[in-house]
Formats: C-alpha cells, structure tokens, sequence
C-alpha cells in the first residue's frame, strides 16, 4: 500500500513538474538560491543545505544555553518553585515566585528580534535575486509564456521563500524554549499555549522582516532607474543592515523598557518593530495589559501593512524594470567615484609609498570586491562594533 | 507564401529620435533573409520588434497575415529565437537550462529528453551536458542557444549573430543548417555582421542605414548594382561610401608614426 501511494506521489509530482507554470516556479525558487556558481561575479555562495543549517543554529544553540535559566535544578537551587498551575494561583491571590510568561519575556524578545533579523539578513543577501531581473528577461520574455505567469511563479517563490525562511530560523528553538520555559508546569495546556503563542510571535516577525527588505528592494527598483537602482543598491542594503545589526542591540535594552514604561495605547510608537511582537505574544497569552494590546495591534498593523507594501511594490517594480526592460537601456554605472577619492584623500594624509599604496588599494579592493562581500564587512563591522 | 511581414515599423525611444524609420519588408516561407547594417543602424531594435519584446511606435508586424501582438503566445510558440549575446543562468547545467526551456515551451517530457540529448551530442556538447553554464566557453553558450530555438522546430527563426564565438566545424554546421532549415520551408531571419556568410546562407538581404532600409534584393542583385564583385564591397560601397584600403593604410601609417 505505501509503496503504491509513493508511486502514485512519484507519479502525480511528475505530472506537475511537466506544467509549464510548476516548472517556472522551480525555476524561480533556484534562481534565489543559486547566485551563480563559478560565476565570474565573485558573488559568495553557499549551498543550500548549509545555508539551512546556519540560520537554524543560533537558535538552537541560545535555547540550549537557556537551559541554565529555566532547567528545574537551576530553579530548585536558586528557591524558585511552582505550586500550583497559573490562573489557580492568580485567582486565589498567592504569589507565583516563578511565572515563565514574565520571566521568558526577555529570551522571548530575544527570540523574535533573532527571527527577523535573520530573515531580514537572508532578504539583504538575495537582494539580487528576489526580483526578476534582466537576465530572466533575456532567457524568459521571448517564450510562450504569460507576463503574468512569470509576476505570480516570481512571486509565489518569494513567498515560499518567506515561509521556509520562518520555519527554518524558528523550528530548534520552537521546540527547545517552550519546553525548557514551560519544564517547571505540569499542565500540558499551559506548555501549548505557550508554544503556540511563541511561534505566531516568531513566524511573524520573520514575515515582517522578509517583507520590510523586499518592500525597500521593490520601492527602490520601481522608483529610481535602473542605473540609479544599481548605484543606490549597496548604499541601501548597508543602511538596511546597520539598522538591523541595530535591532539586535535592542535585546539587551528593550525587555527592561518594556517593564518600566508606564503603559498607554499609544506606547507601540517608543518601541522598535520587535517589541510589537513581544507585545502580541504576551497578548496571545491572556495578559491584558494596555501596552500589549496597543503594541500587538502595532505587530498586526505593520505585518499587513509590510505585505501590502511589498506586494505592491513588487507589482510596480515588475511592470517598470521587468516588463519594459527591452525599452530601456543597459548602462551599468562606472562606480568608484567615492573609493577613488579616499584613495587620493589617503595618499596625501597616510600612504607614502607607491609599493604601501598599490598594496592597501590591492587589499581593499580584494576585500570589497563585490556587493555582497562590502556587506559582509559591513556587518562584522557593526557587530564588532557592539561587542567593543 | 508570406509567412513574417514587417509593415512601416518605426520605433522611438525617444520622442522625435527614432531608432527605426518605417522598416518594411516580407518573409516568405522558405526564405532566408540577412540582416545587414553598420553599427547603430537599428538592427537590435528591429530583431526586438520582430520578437514581440518591443512595441513599435508606428506599424506592425504580421505573422500569417495577423498581427502578432493579437496573439503574442501563438506566434511565440512557432517563433525560434537566438539572441546577440547568451546570457545563460551560470548555476544550470547545459542539460537544465535546454530542459527548462522546453518544459517553458510546453513540450512533452519523454520527447523532449530524447531531442535534448540527441542536439547536445550533434552539437559536440554531449561530454558537457552536465557541467554548469557558468564553466561553458562563448561558442559552448552559443550552442546552447541555438539549441534552445530548435527544440519545439519553430516555424520561424529569428537569428542574431548565431555564429558568434562558435569554433569553424560548428559554424559549418550551422551554416548548413540554416540552408537545410530553408529548404525545408522555414523563414529564417538572419542578422550579423560577417558578409561572407550571408552571402553564401541568404537567399534575400536587407541593408540598413541611419535606421532605414537602404536596399532589398537578393545578393547578387545588390553586387550588380553596386558594380562589385563581392558582397563585403557591396555594402562597404553603399553603406560606408569610403575606401576600405585606404582608411587601413592610413591606421597603418598613424601607428608607425613617431
């Protein structure tokens, strides 16, 4: 019998992968993966099975590392114990020395400011390849197909890409925190409502990270020329990730700021996106306070509003920059203006000899040879600069 | 029978500045027409036009008597396109892309592997059919291309430069091809630059100049008519209006200059 429906899924898969439409979506899903292997663009590339595995490790390995935070030794050395499950023991008034809801709200935070960066990080990487560009147009434009059936294969791989992204970055740590949080409580339901409340949270504040990046990549690609798009390209990106090497900071502040701040519904506009999310995820978990109710609709609000923005963005980028590519002229831009300043500003203030020029300029152009490998630097930076 | 017509075709990416000027010309069945011209003469833009990539400001093109962009799909299923330059996607393997391509085009899958695999090796790609484009050299790209417009046997084919970077036994290949392709009814659009092959493969050649059509007829026509013995000095005497010779011996003589 199970070999029978396995052929009938080998079969039926089969079948699929012969429609024009399927194959376009493969297509597009492996075109986001793939930046190009032996490429001569120098682009860093990585395959997919390690790409998987490295965004799912941090996760995994802070969950782990929890462990001396919520594992029930710990808790019995350090006096903490549970009498009774929650609600029981806030209806009778007693006093609940260890609340995981409460304790968790910084990991939590934590946890959701993780995802987004992380899905945000992967969007900044495949910045080149979220959107059809130029080289689709030449392979693609001149067959039988639908311009719309490339907008909506493109686009069913980005949101494919999207829910990957999220259950990739969350799967380890979906399971390991609630169970580690929740060890101490004996009541199933207590362990479930806390996991699926931390997996809304985290789902989508992966989404909203996604959807923020590909919004920027869109608005930028449908407003600017395409030689201005591919100058403003890295400016944009670098900005992109500071503000997220940013976002990460805020682990360390923001739970605390949460708990101090005096609550009121128009609290959501004091915290950066991630606090919404903690907000919602405290709100899906009964907690009725005004802040987590004007910070979950905050989360809600931005999450929609995200997707309808790079929906639309993408929309109009796709009809500007796609559809009417043969319209416009190629002219890659000359870049360099501002490296070659800073060499020249460097030969007179530092660099005296010609060997001690030639090689800083060797070095630094090796390092910053591409888009991609400026971001990497980009990013080591910023987080070299925090740890400092 | 006239199976492409090109009717007035202007088009101006900018207002006033037209790339091309009211191109007109017939493909027959059959037929094998060389695209000639200098730098900047329209021919890409014209191709464009020719493909449905591009809408003409002014004119049409007619397949069959209709406009195409009345039924862009039907007329892109019979169209074969090689284009300038390969831009291939570097991570497929030449297998892969031929395969996409196609799928793309609606082709069943068990004939479609039995022609891909059967091209590859009459085109001395058989050994690399599994490496990734990005390892593929310009005639290897080239190849693959003119794979790509052959697989669903179209029944025009619209070739830009197909010989460009591809070694002398595939050239010959292809340029015997495009004969045979030509007797077998196709209508066969070809553009380039290299004279001598257009005058051995077309049967008709068009020549632009400052995007209009400069002269129409078949090569030996044109050679008359030009009062020159090749084709090469043909379209040197009618287009450029120099002296070939001479602008090389005058290079010559600014290179040895001190």
């Amino acid at each position: 019998m199970i070999s029978a429906l396995k052929k009938s899924v080998c079969s039926s898969l089969e079948a699929l992968s012969e429609k024009p439409f399927y194959r376009l979506l493969r297509h597009c899903v492996d075109r986001m993966f793939y930046d190009g292997a032996g490429s001569r663009t120098g682009e860093v590339d990585a395959s997919i099975g390690i790409i998987l595995a490295i965004l799912a490790a941090p996760g995994a390995f802070v969950s782990l590392a929890l462990f001396s935070k919520y594992g029930a030794f710990f808790l019995w050395f350090r006096a903490y114990y549970v009498k009774d499950p929650v609600g029981s023991l806030l209806r009778s008034g007693a006093t609940l020395h260890f609340d995981p809801y409460t304790a968790s709200l910084p990991d939590e935070y934590f946890f959701i400011v993780l995802s987004m960066v992380v899905a945000a990080a992967v969007a900044l990487w495949k910045w080149d390849r979220l959107l059809p560009d130029r080289r689709d147009y030449a392979n693609l434009a001149h067959l039988p197909l639908r311009s719309r059936d490339i907008f909506f294969a493109n686009l069913t791989a980005l949101l494919l890409l999207a829910a990957l992204l999220s259950a990739d970055i969350n799967a380890v740590s979906s399971l390991l925190f609630p169970l580690l949080a929740c060890g101490s409580r004996e009541v199933f339901s207590y362990t479930a409502l806390f996991f699926a409340t931390h997996i809304v949270s985290v789902v989508l504040a992966a989404a909203f990270g996604f959807l923020g990046v590909l919004s920027v990549l869109a608005v930028l690609m449908s407003a600017l020329p395409y030689r201005a798009f591919r100058k403003a390209s890295i400016y944009a990106r670098s900005a992109v990730l500071i503000f997220l090497v940013a976002l990460l900071t805020t682990s360390f502040s923001e739970p605390a700021k949460i708990e101090r701040l005096e609550r009121g519904a128009s609290a959501w506009s004091r915290f950066p996106p991630p606090a919404w999310f903690a907000g919602l995820c405290q709100s899906l978990r009964g907690i009725r306070e005004p802040l987590f109710c004007s910070l979950s609709a905050a989360a809600i609000f931005g999450t929609i509003c995200a997707f309808l923005v790079a929906l639309s963005a993408y929309a109009l980028s796709y009809r500007r920059s796609f559809v009417r590519s043969a319209e416009t002229m190629i002219v890659l831009p000359a870049g360099g203006a501002i490296a070659s300043h800073a060499f020249r500003l460097a030969d007179l203030l530092l660099l005296r000899g010609s060997l001690e020029r030639a090689g800083y300029r060797f070095v630094l152009k090796t390092l910053f040879r591409s888009e991609a490998h400026s971001l990497a630097w980009i990013g080591f930076t910023g987080i070299g600069v925090i740890l400092w | 029978m006239v199976a492409l017509e090109a009717r007035e075709l202007t088009k101006c990416y900018l207002p006033s500045v037209p790339a091309v000027r009211d191109l007109s010309f017939c493909l027959a069945e059959g037929q094998v027409l060389g695209f000639v011209g200098p730098n900047g003469s329209g021919k890409s833009t014209t191709m464009k036009m020719l493909t449905g990539l591009l809408q003409p400001t002014h004119g049409q093109v007619l397949w069959c008597g209709a406009a195409i962009q009345r039924d862009l799909l039907q007329y892109r299923k019979r169209l074969g396109y090689v284009p300038e330059e390969p831009d291939l996607y570097p991570f497929l393997t030449g297998w892969e892309y031929l395969e996409l391509v196609g799928t793309l085009r609606g082709l069943p899958r068990k004939s479609l592997t039995a022609k891909i695999d059967a091209l590859l090796a009459l085109f001395s790609l058989a050994p690399h059919r599994h490496s990734a484009v990005a390892s593929y050299s310009r005639g290897m790209r080239q190849r693959i291309v003119l794979i790509a417009s052959l697989l669903h046997d179209p029944s025009l084919l619209i070739l830009d430069e197909p010989l460009s970077g591809l070694d002398v036994t595939s050239a010959m290949i292809v340029k015997d091809l495009i004969k045979t392709l030509g007797e077998r009814g196709k209508a066969i659009l070809y553009c380039s630059h290299v004279l001598e092959v257009v005058e051995k493969v077309c049967s008709h050649i068009i020549v632009l100049r400052k995007r209009r059509t400069l002269a129409y007829g078949h090569p030996s026509e044109l050679m008359k008519s030009a009062g020159q013995s090749s084709l090469e000095h043909a379209f040197a005497h009618l287009v450029e209006g120099g002296d070939a010779a001479q602008a090389a011996r005058d290079i010559a003589a600014v290179m040895s200059s001190v």
